[in-house]
């Protein structure tokens, strides 16, 4: 289905750095910077203007700790510096909107599958101190707002969002997670797609052992009297693909209010 | 010394010794009560009404806590209520001919509790005065300005004006008015525009930024563009999108003119011919024709 790349996952984990040794990582548009100190690490990112410049992953090499001036810089103090650095991924803190070049529409009694790649963000923490120093988007998405006015609704992301109905065709980053929406429209009218909000938060993170991001797949369902039923799905069997969970999801979902959660997700 | 002596001990005495110690477990023991009540009050409100509502809620309490105590000193001391329930009600009535202004805020203090036009840490501009609502008091509404100053507004006052909520919804539009010269094309500079929002992250793509073309101005095509943001980078976008407008219309060569004058004394004013001669010293060998 997707090409196999050994190499993907080699700025995700931990990076274990000597004193007085520095660490560079470029995620999609986010630079990262680290040095480790006997007492202290000096950490900093930078995130390019244009994201599509940079739509590749560079694996880790290490260099100078010289971050440009305009980049955002933090110095964590300790009695001693840990040795290793966590840089680990996670699904966008807002749902992210999807929307087709050209307005979508599901015939009547017919199912599909999309497949939708969404950019990472990346945690960066060290192990053994419970705080996350940065939570950061490896590309920097567009603000939006999803919702049926201006005074109800949800603020998320739209931008670099790239949704293909043959999962052949999707080209994906080593930072991207692919989303299957399963869209089964029963009703006897056709089912316009033409922006879906994709509910990350509410997702979890999987991972194949090539090192490839994936998350749980959402069911949309809509019944024969229109009424919309959305399920988040816990495996991906039918992927074909063995998957290991990497991240929790960051918002848990009540039973009782998911339903409403998760409503809104077709616009 | 022998007076005092007889006084302190008529005074005294083990009854009167006995009283003064209930009274004052009551008034500390009562004054801790009506803290903890407060205190135990403001943490359960918290959690189910909105801020300023616990805030008055914790106030209440304190308050009401410390009404059944005085009431209760003064039995102990061995006034008579009733007696004092009835001067308590000549003086209400003196005292609401004293304070209208008071009672009238007071109650338009309950009006704005109802109405809810604002809670506590919104951004509200009432008048002439803009800032965070800190507090929703019995007889005044306080508010820190940008410039952290704390500006006290009567309740009445505030139920009188006209109140903007700048934080009441999640997202805000940002108008930026332009002009553009009148050699101009308009469609570009319409498309230079959404590709400035477009490129700006903190610019919503939903919905859609607003093209509103105003008038032929004095000098200018004046054009109103409008784009939408979190409420929280209102301020944040407005000084970014300014900037960048600048830069793409630099870029493309779109030209923002300044205020033009044409000097014009009758129809058959031919123009004033002008003659600049330079190399001189300034103000000299300069002749205007």
């Amino acid at each position: 289905m997707f090409a196999e790349q050994s190499s993907v996952g080699e700025f995700w984990g931990e990076h274990a750095l000597d004193v007085n040794q520095s660490g560079f990582w470029q995620i999609g548009a986010l630079k990262l910077w680290a040095k480790r100190e006997d007492q202290q690490w000096h950490v900093a990112y930078h995130m390019d203007g244009n994201a599509e410049a940079v739509s590749r992953g560079v694996p880790a090499s290490s260099s100078e700790f010289s971050p440009p001036e305009d980049a955002e810089t933090l110095r964590l103090v300790y009695g001693r510096s840990p040795e290793v650095i966590r840089l680990s991924a996670a699904l966008a803190d807002r749902p992210v909107v999807v929307r087709p070049e050209t307005p979508l529409r599901l015939m009547p009694r017919e199912q599909i599958r999309l497949y939708v790649c969404t950019p990472l963000w990346v945690r960066v923490e060290f192990p053994g101190s419970s705080c996350e120093v940065w939570n950061l988007p490896a590309v920097r998405l567009s603000d939006t707002w999803f919702g049926q006015s201006t005074r109800m609704g949800e603020l998320c992301y739209e931008g670099r969002v790239v949704a293909e109905l043959n999962p052949d065709q999707l080209k994906r980053s080593p930072f991207d997670a692919v989303t299957v929406v399963m869209v089964d429209n029963r009703d006897s009218k056709p089912l316009a797609l033409d922006r879906i909000s994709l509910p990350l938060p509410h997702l979890a993170l999987l991972r194949e052992p090539s090192g490839w991001f994936w998350t749980q797949a959402v069911h949309v369902k809509r019944a024969k009297d229109g009424g919309i039923d959305v399920r988040l799905n816990g495996k991906l069997a039918d992927i074909g693909r063995r998957l290991e969970p990497i991240a929790e999801p960051r918002k848990k979902i009540e039973r009782s209010s998911a339903r409403r959660a998760l409503s809104v997700i077709m616009g | 010394m022998e007076i005092l002596t007889y006084i302190f001990d008529q005074w005294f005495t083990e009854d009167r010794i006995y009283m003064l110690t209930r009274v004052a477990l009551l008034i500390v023991g009562g004054f801790l009560l009506a803290k903890i009540l407060q205190k135990v009050a403001g943490t359960v409100l918290r959690s189910r009404v909105s801020q300023h509502v616990a805030l008055l809620g914790q106030r209440a309490i304190f308050y009401l806590v410390l009404a059944l105590i005085f009431v209760s000193v003064m039995r102990e001391m061995g006034f008579q209520l009733t007696v004092l329930l009835g001067a308590a009600g000549i003086l209400t009535v003196a005292i609401g001919f004293a304070s209208q202004t008071s009672m009238s805020n007071i109650i338009s203090g309950v009006f704005l509790l109802s109405e809810r036009p604002f809670v506590v840490s919104d951004i509200i501009r009432v008048g002439d005065v803009t800032g965070e609502v800190i507090a929703v008091d019995l007889l005044s509404l306080k508010i820190r300005t940008f410039d952290n100053l704390l500006v006290r507004i009567p309740n009445e006052t505030v139920i009188k004006s006209e109140v903007v909520n700048l934080t009441h919804f999640p997202i805000r539009r940002v108008d930026v008015d332009v002009g553009v010269a009148y050699k101009e094309d308009l469609a570009r500079v319409r498309d230079v525009l959404n590709e400035v929002a477009e490129r700006n992250p903190l610019s919503l793509a939903n919905p859609e930024p607003l093209y509103i073309f105003r008038g032929f101005g004095d000098s200018s095509l004046d054009i109103r563009f409008c784009v939408w943001t979190a409420r929280e980078n209102w301020l944040e976008l407005k000084n970014q999108i300014y900037e960048e407008i600048k830069r793409a219309f630099d870029e493309q060569g779109i030209e923002i003119p300044f205020p033009h004058r044409t000097l014009y004394a009758g129809s058959v004013t031919s123009p004033m011919p002008i003659d600049l001669v330079t190399g001189g010293p300034k103000g000299e060998n300069q002749q205007v024709a």
